[in-house]
This record gives C-alpha cells, sequence and structure tokens, in this order.
C-alpha cells in the first residue's frame, strides 16, 4: 500500500466521522417533544388517509406501470419492419418495459410499506384497507406475469413459468450469452450498490439508536442483510 | 472494441435478417445486431456456429486488431 492509498483511506475515513458527527448531532436535535409530536402527527396521517394513498398509489405508479408496458408493447410489435429500425423500436421498447417493471415494482414495494406502516386492526374500515391492499398486491404480481409471458412470447427461446419456484433458474438458462452477460454485470452493480447502501443503513440505525433510541431491532435487521448479502455472494462465489 | 466482422456483409450474402441469423445459431437478434454494430464480443462457440452458417473461416467474419495503446 503506498502512502496516496493510506491518505486517500484515512482521508475518507475523516469524512465519514464528520458525516457520523453531523448526522448525530442532527438527530439528537430531533430528540425534542416537539419534532417528536409532529413525527406521531405524521404518523396519524398516513393511519388516518390511508384509504387515499392506497389509491393514489394506484392512480400515480400502477396505472402509469401499464401505460409504460402498452408503449412497450407497441414499440415491439414495430420490431418486424427492417433490421435497422428494429434496434430503434427495440430500444425504445426495452426502456417502457424497465420503466414499467420498476414502477411497478415501486407500487409493490410502497403498497407494503404502507401497510405495514398503517396497519391498525381497530379501526373501522379494517377490512376495506385489507381489500385495497390484496388488490394493489395481485395487480402488481398479474402485471409482472403478463409482461413475462408477452416477453416469452415474443421470443420463444426464452423459457420459465413466472409463477413458478424454479422460474429465475430456468429464465436465466434459456437466455444467451449476452443476455446473461448483461443479466450479470446488472446483478453485479445492484449487490455492490445494496451492499454500500446496507453499510449506510447499519450507520444510521446505529446513531439513531445512541441518539433517539430507536431500538436495537432496526440494527439486527440491517445487519442481518448485509450479512445475507456477504455470505451468499461468497456462497456462490465458491460454487461457480 | 479490438474486434471487428464482416456479419452484416456475410448476412446479406446469404439474404437473411439479424432474427433468421438468430434463430440458425440460437440467439436473440438484439445479440446479432450488438455484434454487427461491434458492442459485443461473441464467445468462441457462437463465432464457430456463425461460420458454419456462413459456410466460412473464421478469419473471413471476425478481425482481431490490436489496439495502438497495448502495442
Amino acid at each position: 500500500m503506498n502512502r496516496k492509498t493510506i491518505f486517500k483511506m484515512v482521508f475518507l475515513m475523516g469524512i465519514g466521522g464528520v458525516i457520523g458527527i453531523i448526522l448525530s448531532l442532527g438527530l439528537l436535535k430531533l430528540h425534542q417533544p416537539n419534532y417528536i409530536r409532529s413525527f406521531v402527527q405524521i404518523g396519524d396521517f398516513f393511519v388516518r388517509n390511508s384509504l387515499a394513498f392506497y389509491i393514489g398509489l394506484i392512480l400515480c405508479l400502477f396505472l402509469p406501470a401499464v401505460y409504460q408496458y402498452v408503449k412497450a408493447k407497441r414499440n415491439y410489435n414495430q420490431i418486424n419492419i427492417s433490421d435497422d429500425r428494429a434496434d430503434a423500436y427495440e430500444k425504445a421498447g426495452e426502456d417502457s418495459f424497465n420503466l414499467s417493471m420498476l414502477i411497478n415494482g415501486v407500487f409493490l414495494i410502497l403498497n407494503m410499506m404502507l401497510f405495514g406502516m398503517t396497519f391498525d386492526k381497530t379501526r373501522g374500515d379494517f377490512l376495506l384497507v385489507m381489500f385495497l391492499f390484496m388488490f394493489n398486491v395481485i395487480c402488481a404480481s398479474v402485471l409482472e406475469i403478463v409482461a413475462i409471458r408477452y416477453i416469452q412470447k415474443m421470443d420463444n427461446r426464452l423459457k420459465g413459468e413466472p409463477t413458478s419456484l424454479r422460474f429465475h433458474k430456468d429464465f436465466l438458462e434459456s437466455c444467451d450469452e449476452a443476455e446473461k452477460l448483461r443479466i450479470y454485470k446488472c446483478g453485479y452493480n445492484a449487490f455492490q450498490v445494496s451492499k454500500n447502501v446496507s453499510l449506510g443503513f447499519i450507520v444510521i440505525t446505529m446513531i439513531s439508536n445512541i441518539t433517539l433510541e430507536t431500538g436495537t431491532f432496526p440494527i439486527f435487521i440491517s445487519c442481518m442483510i448485509m450479512l445475507i448479502q456477504v455470505t451468499s455472494y461468497n456462497y456462490y462465489s465458491f460454487r461457480h | 472494441m479490438p474486434l471487428t466482422n464482416t456479419l452484416r456483409v456475410q448476412r446479406a450474402k446469404l439474404g437473411i435478417n439479424q432474427a433468421e441469423l438468430g434463430q440458425l445459431v440460437g440467439v436473440s437478434r438484439q445479440t446479432i445486431s450488438l455484434i454487427e454494430r461491434g458492442d459485443y464480443n461473441p464467445s468462441i462457440t457462437l463465432v464457430l456456429k456463425l461460420c458454419r452458417v456462413f459456410d466460412v473461416a473464421v478469419e473471413e467474419v471476425f478481425c482481431y486488431k490490436e489496439d495502438k495503446e497495448n502495442e
């Protein structure tokens, strides 16, 4: 290790320390009755208006996801005109398709988050909330299944039953070498991003436990996520 | 990329489109397009499959040119 690397490491550690201090001071500022009351009020607002939020999620996320999927289909259907124009249509179709799946994924996660954060079985419209949550989850799952089946119909090399647990394995096996390379690159980049984010979450949950007494459970969960990420990566690196 | 190819020319000689060539060698149309544009270097297996379809030697389809920086 040369001097420059050591200096860089010390510098980054110093920056990390400064960010930690700023974060701690910021969280300590939040640990005041006024702010705590505001947070409780925000939480209550979400619980009281959860029905509106569920409907809002459908309008703001699910419908755009469906629109992007339809747009992707329209572009994919134009591909067989000529090779030169096919690339442009394929790129446009792929962009819309990926955007649709991204929005749909966000929709599903926000639904779960909302359900978890606003769960209150004592409320009068509890069954309606449950119904809306289930409805949204089913809608998101159906869109994903329909989209995968469409891609498979368009390119019959691609195998795998979307409702099966073996789907990812079968799908990956049926991809060609360029598609596999792309999947591996995306997977590796996603792993690196999520590993760094997990580390960030561990630091935040630790500092917030020290300053706001948020408890040890968030620390446990964020550490478990990082532990699973690292061990599963190393497990597969041993296997391959 | 230092690997260049005459895939488009060879394909034109056979009179097939990217999707048809993809079907013949078991890859997607998109992969053929990526190879033609020089955005993807195919594996040895795929190179041999392509050359078998065109019935030509590898050198007639693919050419490796050293980068001047690497020389």
